[in-house]
């Protein structure tokens, strides 16, 4: 598995994570529970970004393993 | 009308109205807090039970019933309006323990010996009395106890802990009918519970019980006890996840040799578990 592989991977399961904390930050009712979770998501936006902003730059460097 | 037949119809009649005048009087009352009260409930009964089976003369029976259901009525709206009213009529609390010591006249105001009073604490599950800060006796004889600061059972603020915000759960389906202000309660729908009973492989009409929490999760009881459904485990997953994310960004921190990339990893790294250590209380 190349590096690139990997850091797409933890991109993948950071996206699911995000997704789940979307859902419990809309189905909670009680403000200070949904305020938690929602301030969650744009760091978890972040980290998402940096990771692809990663892959991109991995990609140009060695474009054999592009797309793997 | 040959007799028995006037007594069934009084009594069918009496029974729905001693519904309606509990209704009337009203939960407080009927709670019974004072000997009075309880008093007035026998007596209650009597004019019920006389009026049904020809003891009582309907005329008089039932002028009697309407005045006594008519002063029950009037003493407990006074009672809810004046403070003297009720002082007068319940009787104060009386201080039983204060400040750690036992105020031994009042205990003989309230006509209770020591040994009650130690018995009541005992139902309290309170074998000390030099645990107690201070006690009292309510109106109806009851002994209601603020227990000494290292006594009292911990609390997540004695560990500096935070404890999750949340709502009470909702019951959502009772008997395999779906209830839908319980659902309203949490914001949600039938289309979501659909939803989540299809994830699970059931239907409504297989749950016995069915909550849903302030989280969102839902639980069920099913009728069939032999099946087992497995209990929400998204946030555990969650949880785990999270972890991961976090393990795996640091590695790859470790891994990088360009100084700037391993910061941002590093970085990322930390965001993760700012965000696992935030949501802690609510993935437990």
């Amino acid at each position: 598995m190349t590096v690139g592989t990997q850091v797409k991977k933890t991109a993948v399961l950071l996206k699911g994570i995000e997704a789940t904390i979307r859902a419990y930050a809309e189905t909670t009712q009680h403000p200070e529970a949904k305020e938690i979770w929602s301030r969650q998501i744009p760091r978890v936006e972040e980290v998402i970004d940096q990771l692809e902003k990663r892959v991109q730059t991995l990609e140009r460097e060695e474009p054999q393993y592009k797309g793997y | 009308m040959p007799e028995y037949a006037a007594v069934l119809i009084k009594t069918f009649l009496l029974f729905f109205a001693v519904i309606l005048i509990s209704r009337l009087v009203g939960r407080r009352w009927l709670a019974a807090r004072t000997g009075w009260e309880r008093v007035w409930m026998m007596i209650f009964a009597f004019f019920v039970a006389g009026l049904a089976v020809n003891l009582i003369p309907l005329r008089e029976g039932l002028l009697a019933l309407a005045m006594w259901t008519g002063l029950a009525v009037l003493v407990n709206y006074m009672m809810l309006k004046s403070k003297a009213v009720r002082d007068l009529l319940e009787g104060r609390e009386i201080v039983a323990v204060q400040h750690g010591k036992v105020l031994e006249d009042n205990l003989w105001e309230a006509r209770m010996n020591p040994e009650d009073f130690l018995r009541q604490l005992r139902s309290k599950q309170i074998f000390q009395v030099a645990d107690v800060d201070f006690a009292v006796i309510e109106s109806d004889g009851e002994v209601n106890v603020l227990l000494k600061s290292d006594q009292k059972p911990l609390t997540p603020a004695d560990f500096g802990r935070v404890a999750a915000p949340e709502d009470a759960p909702q019951t959502v389906i009772l008997d395999g009918n779906i209830l839908d202000e319980g659902l309203r309660n949490l914001g949600l729908n039938r289309g979501w519970l659909l939803n989540e009973l299809e994830k699970k492989g059931i239907s409504a009409e297989n749950v016995l019980i069915g909550q849903v929490d302030s989280h969102g999760d839902l639980y069920v009881d099913l009728f069939d006890d032999a099946l087992q459904v497995p209990p929400p485990s998204t946030r555990q997953l969650l949880e785990a996840q999270l972890e991961q994310a976090e393990a795996d960004l640091r590695s790859y921190s470790l891994e990088v040799k360009d100084p700037a990339v391993q910061a941002m990893f590093q970085e990322c790294s930390d965001k993760m578990r700012q965000v696992r250590q935030e949501l802690e209380p609510l993935l437990r």
